[in-house]
Protein backbone atom coordinates (compact mmCIF):
# COMPACT_ATOMS: atom_id res chain seq x y z
CA UNK A 1 0.00 0.00 0.00
CA UNK A 2 2.77 2.49 0.96
CA UNK A 3 4.78 1.38 -2.11
CA UNK A 4 1.69 2.38 -4.22
CA UNK A 5 1.08 5.50 -2.49
CA UNK A 6 4.61 6.41 -3.04
CA UNK A 7 4.39 5.34 -6.65
CA UNK A 8 1.26 7.43 -7.32
CA UNK A 9 2.75 10.45 -5.22
CA UNK A 10 5.81 10.30 -7.71
CA UNK A 11 3.40 9.98 -10.67
CA UNK A 12 1.24 13.15 -9.60
CA UNK A 13 4.61 14.84 -9.52
CA UNK A 14 5.83 14.17 -12.50
CA UNK A 15 2.75 15.46 -14.03
CA UNK A 16 3.23 18.55 -11.93
CA UNK A 17 6.52 18.59 -13.48
CA UNK A 18 6.00 17.83 -16.62
CA UNK A 19 3.45 20.90 -16.96
CA UNK A 20 5.86 23.60 -14.93
CA UNK A 21 8.15 22.50 -17.74
CA UNK A 22 5.26 23.35 -20.35
CA UNK A 23 4.39 26.59 -18.67
CA UNK A 24 8.37 27.71 -18.35
CA UNK A 25 8.87 27.54 -21.92
CA UNK A 26 5.83 29.29 -22.45
CA UNK A 27 6.00 32.16 -23.95
CA UNK A 28 9.42 33.07 -25.01
CA UNK A 29 8.70 36.05 -27.25
CA UNK A 30 7.43 37.84 -24.50
CA UNK A 31 10.83 36.94 -22.64
CA UNK A 32 12.74 38.36 -25.51
CA UNK A 33 10.75 41.52 -26.38
CA UNK A 34 10.90 42.31 -22.41
CA UNK A 35 14.49 41.48 -22.72
CA UNK A 36 14.80 44.50 -25.29
CA UNK A 37 13.00 46.72 -23.46
CA UNK A 38 14.91 46.33 -20.48
CA UNK A 39 17.98 46.71 -22.03
CA UNK A 40 17.00 50.06 -24.15
CA UNK A 41 15.49 51.41 -21.08
CA UNK A 42 17.22 54.12 -19.31
CA UNK A 43 18.37 53.44 -15.72
CA UNK A 44 16.04 54.80 -12.96
CA UNK A 45 18.47 57.70 -10.42
CA UNK A 46 17.50 55.83 -7.48
CA UNK A 47 16.84 58.38 -4.35
CA UNK A 48 17.42 56.61 -0.85
CA UNK A 49 14.33 55.75 0.32
CA UNK A 50 13.53 58.19 4.04
CA UNK A 51 11.65 56.76 6.62
CA UNK A 52 10.90 57.09 10.11
CA UNK A 53 12.61 53.87 10.83
CA UNK A 54 15.56 54.77 9.24
CA UNK A 55 16.06 58.07 10.53
CA UNK A 56 15.84 56.59 14.45
CA UNK A 57 18.25 53.66 12.87
CA UNK A 58 20.48 56.17 11.86
CA UNK A 59 20.23 58.78 14.90
CA UNK A 60 19.63 56.20 18.02
CA UNK A 61 23.45 54.75 17.19
CA UNK A 62 24.79 58.07 16.63
CA UNK A 63 23.23 59.99 19.65
CA UNK A 64 24.50 56.71 21.83
CA UNK A 65 27.63 56.64 20.63
CA UNK A 66 28.13 60.50 21.37
CA UNK A 67 26.42 59.90 25.11
CA UNK A 68 28.89 56.87 25.18
CA UNK A 69 31.98 59.23 24.55
CA UNK A 70 31.31 61.96 26.38
CA UNK A 71 30.41 59.74 29.33
CA UNK A 72 34.07 58.36 28.40
CA UNK A 73 35.61 61.74 28.35
CA UNK A 74 34.27 63.04 31.42
CA UNK A 75 35.46 59.92 33.19
CA UNK A 76 38.82 60.69 32.37
CA UNK A 77 38.72 64.38 33.01
CA UNK A 78 36.64 63.70 35.94
CA UNK A 79 39.54 64.27 39.58
CA UNK A 80 37.59 63.88 42.50
CA UNK A 81 38.14 67.65 44.55
CA UNK A 82 38.05 69.07 47.90
CA UNK A 83 35.11 70.98 48.10
CA UNK A 84 36.45 74.53 48.74
CA UNK A 85 33.96 77.55 48.62
CA UNK A 86 34.74 80.31 46.38
CA UNK A 87 35.37 83.18 47.60
CA UNK A 88 34.01 86.66 45.58
CA UNK A 89 37.38 87.39 44.76
CA UNK A 90 35.96 90.17 42.59
CA UNK A 91 33.82 91.74 45.57
CA UNK A 92 36.99 91.98 47.64
CA UNK A 93 39.29 93.76 44.94
CA UNK A 94 36.52 96.49 43.62
CA UNK A 95 34.96 98.00 47.10
CA UNK A 96 37.41 96.08 49.69
CA UNK A 97 33.86 94.60 50.89
CA UNK A 98 32.67 91.02 51.91
CA UNK A 99 29.61 89.80 50.94
CA UNK A 100 29.18 87.67 54.81
CA UNK A 101 26.60 85.54 52.95
CA UNK A 102 28.26 84.39 50.11
CA UNK A 103 31.07 82.99 51.66
CA UNK A 104 29.35 82.60 55.18
CA UNK A 105 27.23 79.51 53.41
CA UNK A 106 29.79 78.64 51.15
CA UNK A 107 32.04 77.75 53.96
CA UNK A 108 31.46 73.78 53.95
CA UNK A 109 35.15 73.36 54.19
CA UNK A 110 36.31 69.86 53.39
CA UNK A 111 34.11 67.58 51.98
CA UNK A 112 37.08 65.19 51.08
CA UNK A 113 35.16 61.57 53.21
CA UNK A 114 32.31 61.53 50.72
CA UNK A 115 33.01 61.17 47.31
CA UNK A 116 32.84 64.05 44.93
CA UNK A 117 30.01 64.20 42.86
CA UNK A 118 29.90 65.29 38.89
CA UNK A 119 27.85 68.09 39.72
CA UNK A 120 29.71 69.71 42.78
CA UNK A 121 33.55 68.99 40.82
CA UNK A 122 33.47 69.02 37.56
CA UNK A 123 31.06 71.00 36.56
CA UNK A 124 32.40 73.48 39.20
CA UNK A 125 35.76 73.30 38.10
CA UNK A 126 35.25 73.67 34.54
CA UNK A 127 36.67 76.94 33.40
CA UNK A 128 37.44 78.01 36.86
CA UNK A 129 39.30 77.63 39.75
CA UNK A 130 41.80 75.56 37.45
CA UNK A 131 45.32 76.00 38.67
CA UNK A 132 47.90 75.64 35.87
CA UNK A 133 49.79 72.29 36.26
CA UNK A 134 52.86 73.73 36.45
CA UNK A 135 52.23 75.98 39.33
CA UNK A 136 51.01 72.75 41.34
CA UNK A 137 54.80 71.15 40.07
CA UNK A 138 56.56 74.04 41.19
CA UNK A 139 54.39 74.40 44.76
CA UNK A 140 54.53 70.45 45.42
CA UNK A 141 58.59 70.89 44.47
CA UNK A 142 59.23 73.62 46.70
CA UNK A 143 57.12 71.74 49.74
CA UNK A 144 59.58 68.61 49.14
CA UNK A 145 56.08 66.74 47.32
CA UNK A 146 53.76 67.37 50.88
CA UNK A 147 50.82 65.64 49.22
CA UNK A 148 50.16 62.59 48.09
CA UNK A 149 47.14 62.56 46.20
CA UNK A 150 44.10 61.20 45.32
CA UNK A 151 44.20 57.89 43.45
CA UNK A 152 41.37 56.40 41.63
CA UNK A 153 41.19 52.81 40.86
CA UNK A 154 38.82 50.28 38.66
CA UNK A 155 38.72 47.01 39.24
CA UNK A 156 36.90 44.09 37.18
CA UNK A 157 36.59 40.66 39.05
CA UNK A 158 35.46 37.34 38.35
CA UNK A 159 35.53 36.94 41.97
CA UNK A 160 32.11 37.11 43.67
CA UNK A 161 33.83 38.97 47.08
CA UNK A 162 35.70 41.29 44.85
CA UNK A 163 34.93 43.79 47.42
CA UNK A 164 35.24 42.14 50.39
CA UNK A 165 38.60 40.88 49.64
CA UNK A 166 39.66 44.30 48.66
CA UNK A 167 38.79 46.07 51.86
CA UNK A 168 40.55 42.94 53.49
CA UNK A 169 43.63 44.34 51.93
CA UNK A 170 43.12 47.88 52.91
CA UNK A 171 42.56 47.06 56.59
CA UNK A 172 45.70 44.90 56.61
CA UNK A 173 47.78 47.92 55.37
CA UNK A 174 46.10 49.83 58.64
CA UNK A 175 43.59 51.65 56.02
CA UNK A 176 40.43 52.33 56.53
CA UNK A 177 36.85 52.51 54.16
CA UNK A 178 35.13 55.78 54.87
CA UNK A 179 31.97 54.90 52.45
CA UNK A 180 30.92 51.86 50.67
CA UNK A 181 28.21 52.11 48.15
CA UNK A 182 26.71 48.49 46.30
CA UNK A 183 23.57 49.59 44.35
CA UNK A 184 23.82 46.32 42.36
CA UNK A 185 25.11 42.76 42.86
CA UNK A 186 27.89 43.67 40.43
CA UNK A 187 29.58 47.00 40.77
CA UNK A 188 30.38 48.80 44.57
CA UNK A 189 32.23 51.77 44.84
CA UNK A 190 33.96 52.80 47.89
CA UNK A 191 36.33 55.66 49.20
CA UNK A 192 39.22 54.52 51.26
CA UNK A 193 42.13 55.95 52.98
CA UNK A 194 45.32 54.23 53.71
CA UNK A 195 49.06 55.53 54.93
CA UNK A 196 50.96 56.78 52.33
CA UNK A 197 53.66 54.62 52.37
CA UNK A 198 51.24 51.82 51.62
CA UNK A 199 50.09 52.40 48.33
CA UNK A 200 52.74 50.88 46.24
CA UNK A 201 52.05 47.74 48.06
CA UNK A 202 48.84 47.86 48.11
CA UNK A 203 48.48 48.16 44.08
CA UNK A 204 50.96 45.53 43.75
CA UNK A 205 48.69 43.18 45.90
CA UNK A 206 45.42 44.57 43.73
CA UNK A 207 47.41 43.99 40.77
CA UNK A 208 48.18 40.38 41.93
CA UNK A 209 45.00 39.96 43.33
CA UNK A 210 43.28 40.70 39.64
CA UNK A 211 46.14 39.18 37.40
CA UNK A 212 44.67 35.52 36.66
CA UNK A 213 41.05 36.30 35.46
CA UNK A 214 40.26 40.33 35.77
CA UNK A 215 41.16 43.51 35.17
CA UNK A 216 42.47 46.39 36.67
CA UNK A 217 44.20 49.87 35.89
CA UNK A 218 44.24 53.37 37.62
CA UNK A 219 42.31 56.21 35.67
CA UNK A 220 44.28 59.15 37.12
CA UNK A 221 45.90 60.97 39.97
CA UNK A 222 44.18 64.15 41.37
CA UNK A 223 46.27 66.81 41.44
CA UNK A 224 43.49 68.72 43.84
CA UNK A 225 44.86 68.47 47.27
CA UNK A 226 47.63 70.87 46.31
CA UNK A 227 45.66 72.68 43.78
CA UNK A 228 43.37 73.31 46.88
CA UNK A 229 46.29 74.45 48.86
CA UNK A 230 47.20 76.98 46.75
CA UNK A 231 44.31 78.41 46.19
CA UNK A 232 43.77 78.82 49.94
CA UNK A 233 46.79 80.77 50.42
CA UNK A 234 46.04 82.90 47.41
CA UNK A 235 42.73 83.90 48.98
CA UNK A 236 43.86 84.07 52.20
CA UNK A 237 46.61 86.96 51.03
CA UNK A 238 43.87 88.26 49.26
CA UNK A 239 41.82 88.86 52.54
CA UNK A 240 45.01 89.68 54.15
CA UNK A 241 45.76 93.07 51.78
CA UNK A 242 41.71 93.97 52.41
CA UNK A 243 42.13 93.44 56.23
CA UNK A 244 45.21 96.11 55.96
CA UNK A 245 43.40 98.25 53.92
CA UNK A 246 40.50 97.93 56.51
CA UNK A 247 42.86 98.51 59.27
CA UNK A 248 44.13 102.08 57.84
CA UNK A 249 40.56 103.09 57.26
CA UNK A 250 39.70 102.56 60.80
CA UNK A 251 42.85 103.97 61.75
CA UNK A 252 41.50 107.10 60.15
CA UNK A 253 37.76 107.38 60.72
CA UNK A 254 36.46 109.64 63.37
CA UNK A 255 32.71 108.78 62.10
CA UNK A 256 30.98 105.94 64.88
CA UNK A 257 28.66 104.83 62.26
CA UNK A 258 31.81 104.10 59.65
CA UNK A 259 33.67 102.52 62.95
CA UNK A 260 31.39 100.32 63.46
CA UNK A 261 30.62 99.54 59.76
CA UNK A 262 34.30 98.91 59.12
CA UNK A 263 34.82 96.85 62.22
CA UNK A 264 31.75 94.36 60.91
CA UNK A 265 33.64 94.16 57.95
CA UNK A 266 36.70 92.93 59.43
CA UNK A 267 35.11 90.50 62.12
CA UNK A 268 33.65 88.84 58.64
CA UNK A 269 37.39 88.57 57.21
CA UNK A 270 38.76 87.48 60.18
CA UNK A 271 35.95 84.90 60.32
CA UNK A 272 36.96 83.89 57.17
CA UNK A 273 40.55 83.62 57.96
CA UNK A 274 40.28 81.29 60.37
CA UNK A 275 38.05 79.22 58.38
CA UNK A 276 40.90 79.20 55.46
CA UNK A 277 43.04 78.01 57.98
CA UNK A 278 41.13 75.54 59.47
CA UNK A 279 40.30 74.02 55.92
CA UNK A 280 44.56 74.16 55.36
CA UNK A 281 44.82 72.34 58.36
CA UNK A 282 42.67 69.42 58.10
CA UNK A 283 44.35 68.83 54.65
CA UNK A 284 47.70 68.64 56.04
CA UNK A 285 47.04 66.48 58.46
CA UNK A 286 45.87 64.08 55.81
CA UNK A 287 49.42 64.36 54.19
CA UNK A 288 50.27 61.08 55.38
CA UNK A 289 47.26 59.51 53.88
CA UNK A 290 46.11 58.75 50.42
CA UNK A 291 42.46 58.41 49.17
CA UNK A 292 41.62 56.10 47.17
CA UNK A 293 38.35 55.72 44.81
CA UNK A 294 38.04 52.54 44.04
CA UNK A 295 34.91 51.33 41.58
CA UNK A 296 34.74 47.05 41.57
CA UNK A 297 32.54 45.08 38.63
CA UNK A 298 32.12 41.77 38.98
CA UNK A 299 31.50 40.20 35.76
CA UNK A 300 29.82 36.46 35.26
CA UNK A 301 32.17 33.58 35.12
CA UNK A 302 31.15 32.89 31.45
CA UNK A 303 32.29 36.26 30.46
CA UNK A 304 35.68 36.81 29.53
CA UNK A 305 37.98 39.35 30.89
CA UNK A 306 40.65 38.50 28.66
CA UNK A 307 39.90 41.19 26.20
CA UNK A 308 40.17 44.00 28.60
CA UNK A 309 43.03 42.36 30.47
CA UNK A 310 44.65 42.39 26.79
CA UNK A 311 43.41 45.93 26.07
CA UNK A 312 45.12 47.29 29.29
CA UNK A 313 48.34 45.48 28.07
CA UNK A 314 48.63 45.98 24.88
CA UNK A 315 48.16 49.65 25.26
CA UNK A 316 49.19 50.61 28.46
CA UNK A 317 50.99 48.15 30.27
CA UNK A 318 51.06 48.06 34.03
CA UNK A 319 51.59 51.69 33.34
CA UNK A 320 49.27 54.67 33.52
CA UNK A 321 47.88 54.32 30.38
CA UNK A 322 47.78 57.20 27.62
CA UNK A 323 44.59 59.62 27.13
CA UNK A 324 43.10 57.69 24.34
CA UNK A 325 43.87 54.48 25.95
CA UNK A 326 42.24 55.71 29.20
CA UNK A 327 39.84 57.09 27.09
CA UNK A 328 39.08 53.53 25.09
CA UNK A 329 39.26 51.90 28.36
CA UNK A 330 36.65 53.63 29.69
CA UNK A 331 34.73 53.60 26.98
CA UNK A 332 34.71 49.79 27.20
CA UNK A 333 33.97 50.20 30.90
CA UNK A 334 31.21 52.98 30.34
CA UNK A 335 29.38 50.36 27.19
CA UNK A 336 29.41 47.33 29.74
CA UNK A 337 27.46 49.83 32.50
CA UNK A 338 25.01 51.40 30.53
CA UNK A 339 23.96 48.21 28.87
CA UNK A 340 23.81 46.18 32.35
CA UNK A 341 21.61 49.50 33.68
CA UNK A 342 19.85 49.07 30.76
CA UNK A 343 18.95 44.95 31.11
CA UNK A 344 17.91 45.92 34.49
CA UNK A 345 15.69 48.71 34.04
CA UNK A 346 14.13 48.01 31.18
CA UNK A 347 14.34 44.38 30.78
CA UNK A 348 10.59 44.47 30.32
CA UNK A 349 11.32 46.40 26.64
CA UNK A 350 12.94 42.97 25.77
CA UNK A 351 10.27 41.43 24.29
CA UNK A 352 9.08 44.33 22.62
CA UNK A 353 12.60 44.55 20.61
CA UNK A 354 12.74 41.11 19.58
CA UNK A 355 8.82 41.56 18.07
CA UNK A 356 10.06 44.50 16.27
CA UNK A 357 13.06 43.06 14.70
CA UNK A 358 10.86 39.55 14.17
CA UNK A 359 8.25 42.38 12.42
CA UNK A 360 11.31 44.46 10.46
CA UNK A 361 12.50 40.52 9.39
CA UNK A 362 9.43 39.89 8.28
CA UNK A 363 9.06 42.72 5.42
CA UNK A 364 12.93 43.42 5.03
CA UNK A 365 12.41 41.92 1.53
CA UNK A 366 9.95 44.74 0.61
CA UNK A 367 11.86 47.61 1.76
CA UNK A 368 13.74 49.76 -1.40
CA UNK A 369 10.48 48.90 -3.11
CA UNK A 370 8.00 51.50 -4.64
CA UNK B 1 22.11 29.30 -9.09
CA UNK B 2 25.05 28.34 -8.41
CA UNK B 3 27.32 31.97 -8.67
CA UNK B 4 24.29 33.47 -7.73
CA UNK B 5 25.90 35.83 -5.26
CA UNK B 6 28.77 36.37 -7.77
CA UNK B 7 26.60 37.34 -10.52
CA UNK B 8 24.40 39.58 -8.48
CA UNK B 9 27.32 41.63 -7.34
CA UNK B 10 28.55 41.70 -11.28
CA UNK B 11 24.56 42.82 -11.85
CA UNK B 12 25.07 45.74 -9.15
CA UNK B 13 28.35 47.28 -11.23
CA UNK B 14 27.56 46.26 -14.70
CA UNK B 15 23.86 46.39 -16.22
CA UNK B 16 23.82 44.37 -19.08
CA UNK B 17 25.40 41.30 -16.67
CA UNK B 18 21.87 41.38 -15.10
CA UNK B 19 20.25 40.12 -17.96
CA UNK B 20 22.31 36.40 -16.93
CA UNK B 21 19.74 36.45 -14.04
CA UNK B 22 16.50 37.60 -15.96
CA UNK B 23 17.38 34.67 -18.69
CA UNK B 24 17.29 31.84 -15.68
CA UNK B 25 15.09 33.58 -13.33
CA UNK B 26 12.25 34.67 -16.44
CA UNK B 27 10.80 31.54 -17.48
CA UNK B 28 10.55 30.14 -13.64
CA UNK B 29 8.78 33.53 -12.92
CA UNK B 30 6.66 33.75 -15.38
CA UNK B 31 5.36 29.75 -14.74
CA UNK B 32 4.51 30.70 -11.01
CA UNK B 33 2.62 33.83 -12.30
CA UNK B 34 0.74 32.40 -14.94
CA UNK B 35 -0.38 29.67 -12.41
CA UNK B 36 -1.47 32.18 -10.37
CA UNK B 37 -3.09 34.75 -12.14
CA UNK B 38 -4.05 32.74 -14.94
CA UNK B 39 -4.30 35.19 -17.71
CA UNK B 40 -1.77 35.57 -20.41
CA UNK B 41 -1.79 39.22 -20.44
CA UNK B 42 -2.04 40.13 -16.62
CA UNK B 43 0.75 37.31 -16.31
CA UNK B 44 3.16 39.47 -18.54
CA UNK B 45 2.25 42.66 -16.88
CA UNK B 46 3.70 41.38 -13.22
CA UNK B 47 6.51 39.56 -14.69
CA UNK B 48 7.76 43.19 -16.82
CA UNK B 49 6.65 44.99 -13.81
CA UNK B 50 8.65 42.42 -11.34
CA UNK B 51 11.97 42.61 -13.95
CA UNK B 52 11.49 46.64 -14.17
CA UNK B 53 11.49 46.91 -10.00
CA UNK B 54 14.12 44.50 -9.69
CA UNK B 55 16.65 46.27 -12.12
CA UNK B 56 15.54 49.78 -10.60
CA UNK B 57 16.71 48.63 -7.12
CA UNK B 58 19.19 46.04 -7.73
CA UNK B 59 21.90 48.70 -5.63
CA UNK B 60 19.84 47.87 -2.86
CA UNK B 61 19.56 44.18 -2.67
CA UNK B 62 21.31 42.39 0.11
CA UNK B 63 22.10 38.91 1.30
CA UNK B 64 20.99 39.76 4.64
CA UNK B 65 18.94 37.09 6.71
CA UNK B 66 20.06 34.88 3.58
CA UNK B 67 17.53 36.26 1.48
CA UNK B 68 18.71 34.88 -1.98
CA UNK B 69 18.50 37.01 -5.21
CA UNK B 70 15.04 34.44 -6.58
CA UNK B 71 13.09 34.68 -3.42
CA UNK B 72 13.82 38.34 -3.38
CA UNK B 73 11.81 38.47 -7.35
CA UNK B 74 9.63 36.45 -6.14
CA UNK B 75 7.95 38.35 -3.60
CA UNK B 76 8.36 41.14 -5.42
CA UNK B 77 6.05 39.84 -8.19
CA UNK B 78 3.78 38.36 -4.96
CA UNK B 79 3.67 41.78 -4.16
CA UNK B 80 2.64 43.22 -7.62
CA UNK B 81 0.10 40.36 -7.66
CA UNK B 82 -1.31 41.21 -4.30
CA UNK B 83 -1.58 45.02 -5.09
CA UNK B 84 -3.65 43.93 -8.65
CA UNK B 85 -6.35 42.05 -6.34
CA UNK B 86 -6.39 45.28 -4.39
CA UNK B 87 -6.95 47.27 -7.48
CA UNK B 88 -9.37 44.60 -8.76
CA UNK B 89 -11.46 44.66 -5.49
CA UNK B 90 -11.71 48.26 -5.27
CA UNK B 91 -12.75 48.80 -8.74
CA UNK B 92 -15.17 45.80 -7.90
CA UNK B 93 -16.64 48.22 -5.25
CA UNK B 94 -17.27 50.24 -7.89
CA UNK B 95 -18.63 48.64 -10.61
CA UNK B 96 -19.75 45.19 -9.30
CA UNK B 97 -22.22 44.33 -11.84
CA UNK B 98 -20.28 45.33 -14.84
CA UNK B 99 -16.82 43.30 -13.32
CA UNK B 100 -19.54 40.72 -12.74
CA UNK B 101 -20.83 40.66 -16.50
CA UNK B 102 -17.22 41.24 -17.94
CA UNK B 103 -15.84 37.96 -15.77
CA UNK B 104 -18.51 35.44 -16.44
CA UNK B 105 -17.77 36.45 -20.41
CA UNK B 106 -14.03 35.50 -19.81
CA UNK B 107 -13.03 32.09 -20.90
CA UNK B 108 -9.98 31.14 -18.57
CA UNK B 109 -7.29 32.38 -20.61
CA UNK B 110 -4.96 29.87 -19.38
CA UNK B 111 -7.10 26.80 -20.37
CA UNK B 112 -7.33 28.76 -23.87
CA UNK B 113 -3.54 28.74 -23.98
CA UNK B 114 -3.50 25.00 -23.01
CA UNK B 115 -6.01 23.94 -25.68
CA UNK B 116 -4.10 26.11 -28.80
CA UNK B 117 -0.87 25.04 -28.24
CA UNK B 118 -0.73 21.28 -27.20
CA UNK B 119 -1.70 17.97 -28.12
CA UNK B 120 -4.75 16.64 -27.55
CA UNK B 121 -3.55 13.96 -24.99
CA UNK B 122 -1.06 16.08 -23.19
CA UNK B 123 -4.00 18.92 -23.18
CA UNK B 124 -6.26 16.94 -21.58
CA UNK B 125 -3.55 15.76 -19.06
CA UNK B 126 -2.78 19.55 -18.34
CA UNK B 127 -6.80 20.35 -17.80
CA UNK B 128 -6.99 17.74 -15.46
CA UNK B 129 -4.15 19.06 -13.48
CA UNK B 130 -4.94 22.73 -13.72
CA UNK B 131 -8.86 21.35 -12.30
CA UNK B 132 -7.27 19.83 -9.41
CA UNK B 133 -4.81 22.47 -8.45
CA UNK B 134 -7.91 24.92 -7.98
CA UNK B 135 -9.25 22.15 -5.30
CA UNK B 136 -6.29 23.33 -3.54
CA UNK B 137 -5.82 25.81 -0.67
CA UNK B 138 -4.43 29.43 -1.80
CA UNK B 139 -1.05 28.11 0.41
CA UNK B 140 -1.08 24.88 -1.56
CA UNK B 141 -1.51 26.66 -4.83
CA UNK B 142 1.44 28.46 -4.08
CA UNK B 143 3.66 25.80 -2.71
CA UNK B 144 2.86 23.53 -5.83
CA UNK B 145 3.15 26.24 -7.69
CA UNK B 146 6.72 27.51 -6.85
CA UNK B 147 7.60 23.70 -6.34
CA UNK B 148 7.00 22.23 -9.43
CA UNK B 149 6.16 24.99 -11.81
CA UNK B 150 8.44 27.41 -11.22
CA UNK B 151 11.03 24.49 -9.88
CA UNK B 152 12.63 26.73 -6.83
CA UNK B 153 13.96 25.28 -3.72
CA UNK B 154 12.65 24.73 -0.92
CA UNK B 155 14.81 27.34 1.04
CA UNK B 156 13.50 30.06 -1.30
CA UNK B 157 9.88 28.31 -0.99
CA UNK B 158 10.48 29.07 2.35
CA UNK B 159 11.85 32.83 2.26
CA UNK B 160 9.16 33.66 -0.07
CA UNK B 161 5.95 32.46 1.75
CA UNK B 162 7.66 33.06 5.11
CA UNK B 163 6.69 29.48 6.26
CA UNK B 164 9.00 27.48 8.03
CA UNK B 165 10.12 24.40 6.15
CA UNK B 166 7.98 22.13 8.69
CA UNK B 167 5.10 23.82 7.33
CA UNK B 168 5.93 23.29 3.94
CA UNK B 169 6.51 19.93 4.29
CA UNK B 170 3.33 19.05 5.65
CA UNK B 171 1.29 21.93 2.99
CA UNK B 172 3.15 19.73 0.27
CA UNK B 173 2.41 16.47 1.02
CA UNK B 174 -1.05 17.48 2.04
CA UNK B 175 -1.45 19.29 -1.74
CA UNK B 176 0.18 16.06 -3.60
CA UNK B 177 -2.52 13.49 -1.87
CA UNK B 178 -5.02 16.20 -2.95
CA UNK B 179 -4.25 15.90 -6.19
CA UNK B 180 -3.61 12.16 -6.50
CA UNK B 181 -7.58 11.81 -5.49
CA UNK B 182 -8.00 14.45 -8.06
CA UNK B 183 -6.00 13.15 -10.74
CA UNK B 184 -7.09 9.96 -9.87
CA UNK B 185 -3.66 8.26 -10.38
Amino acid sequence: MNFLDNHSEEHVKDELKSFGRFLRHKNPEHQARLRAQLQNREPRLSTPRVSSFGFTHRVFPTLSFAVIAFLAVVSVVYQPSYNIGNVPVAVLETDGNLEASEFMSDSTGLSASSPSTFRNTFLRNLGKNQVPQSEIDAYRSAHEDLFEEDVQINLLSKEKDAVKDVMRLIEERGGFIEKRQQTRKDFATMTARIPKGELSSLRDDLRDFVKSDAFYFETSQAQNRTADVIVIDEKVQEVERAIVVLEEKLATENDPDTIKALNQELAQHYAYLKERQSTKETIMERVEYVDLSIAISTIASWWSADSYRDVHRSIAGYESPGFLARLSINALFVITRVLIFFSYTFWFLIPLVVWRALRRKRTSLFAGLD
Amino acid sequence: MDNEKHLVAEAKRDREQFFTLYDHYYPKLYAYVLSRVRQKERAEDVVANTFVKAMDNMDQFTWRRSATFGSWLFRIAKNDMIDHIKKDARMMMVETEKLDQTMSSTPDAMESLIEQETEDEQHQQFERVLLSLQSLTELEQEVISLKYLADMSYKDISLITNKKPNTLAVTLKRALVKIRKDLDL
